[in-house]
């Protein structure tokens, strides 16, 4: 019994040696950020709702609305996007983040990556190059796929009012 | 147990002065060059080879360094990255101290015989 308990004793010292010791998660270095490439939207389908046009990557679906912001985009892999009830402002957003993690930068769009705890994500911000009611309208969208980040960006600058 | 005591000094030493942002570091940082064998991978060992020599002296039985081992081999993949290299030197610390033991007990049997 007493060697029980002191064997217990010492796996929790050794244990909290070892948390003590843990790694913290290393910062990338800037070579190794990706630098993304915006699709062509060529053989992409065409859609109008709510008094706008835009065009999403094949097998992508999108749900029907009056209103801009209820309109849904739901990528090949079952992502869900939707349009943002205000514009965004891309070059204030972006002067938030590092360089080092910012993979695709444009005045219309930005892709920036985010460490998380549980892996890689990307966040795209994209506006439509017309104004849409006044105002551009844009999508704020994240994602673990880099690709889908991309499309984001297609989708956005394809926004035509109809 | 002196034997742990010594490989965890060891560890620790090799820690504070090679690396840099670690958890341990609110303590401070001597930021030594060193190869990575010895930055990354020997305190893992030390630290292994320590935490088996320890439960080895608390039940004499070689069987037991399984038990420090399999934490360890636990406390990799969880707390820790579970680099290969890391695994190897988890595995290695746990054979150092399971042939650190048997020596230490072949010795003590010569001993014996000789003053028998």
């Amino acid at each position: 019994m007493k060697r029980t308990l002191y064997t217990v004793l010492a796996s929790a010292v050794f244990l909290a040696m070892l948390t003590a010791t843990k790694k913290r998660r290393k910062p990338r270095e800037a070579g190794s950020i990706p630098k993304l490439t915006i699709p062509s939207t060529t053989g992409w389908a065409s859609h109008e709702v709510a008094g706008i046009r835009f065009v999403t990557p094949p097998n992508a679906t999108v749900t029907r609305a009056d209103q801009l912001p209820a309109i849904r985009i739901q990528l090949a892999s079952g992502k869900e996007l939707a349009f943002s009830p205000t514009a965004i402002d891309i070059p204030a957003r972006r002067s938030s983040w590092s360089t080092d993690f910012v993979m695709f930068d444009a005045p219309d769009a930005a892709i920036v990556l985010h460490e998380l705890g549980s892996g890689d994500e990307c966040q795209a911000l994209a506006c439509s190059s017309v104004p849409v009611l006044g105002s551009p309208l844009c999508i704020d969208g994240f994602s673990r796929n880099n690709d889908e980040c991309t499309q984001v960006v297609a989708i956005a600058r394809s926004i035509q009012p109809r | 147990m002196k034997h742990a005591v010594v490989a965890l000094i060891a560890g620790v030493i090799v820690y504070l002065t090679t690396r840099d942002g670690l958890v341990l570091h609110a303590l401070g940082s001597a930021g030594l060059d060193a190869p990575d064998v010895i930055r990354f991978h020997l305190p893992d060992a030390l630290w292994q080879y320590a935490f088996c020599m320890t439960v080895y002296a608390i039940w004499r039985d070689l069987r037991t360094l399984a038990l420090p081992l399999a934490l360890g081999l636990v406390a990799e993949a969880t707390i820790g990255t579970f680099d290969p290299a890391d695994v190897v030197a988890l595995v290695a610390g746990a054979l150092g101290a399971s042939l650190q033991i048997g020596i230490a007990r072949r010795s003590a049997a010569l001993r014996s015989e000789s003053s028998a």
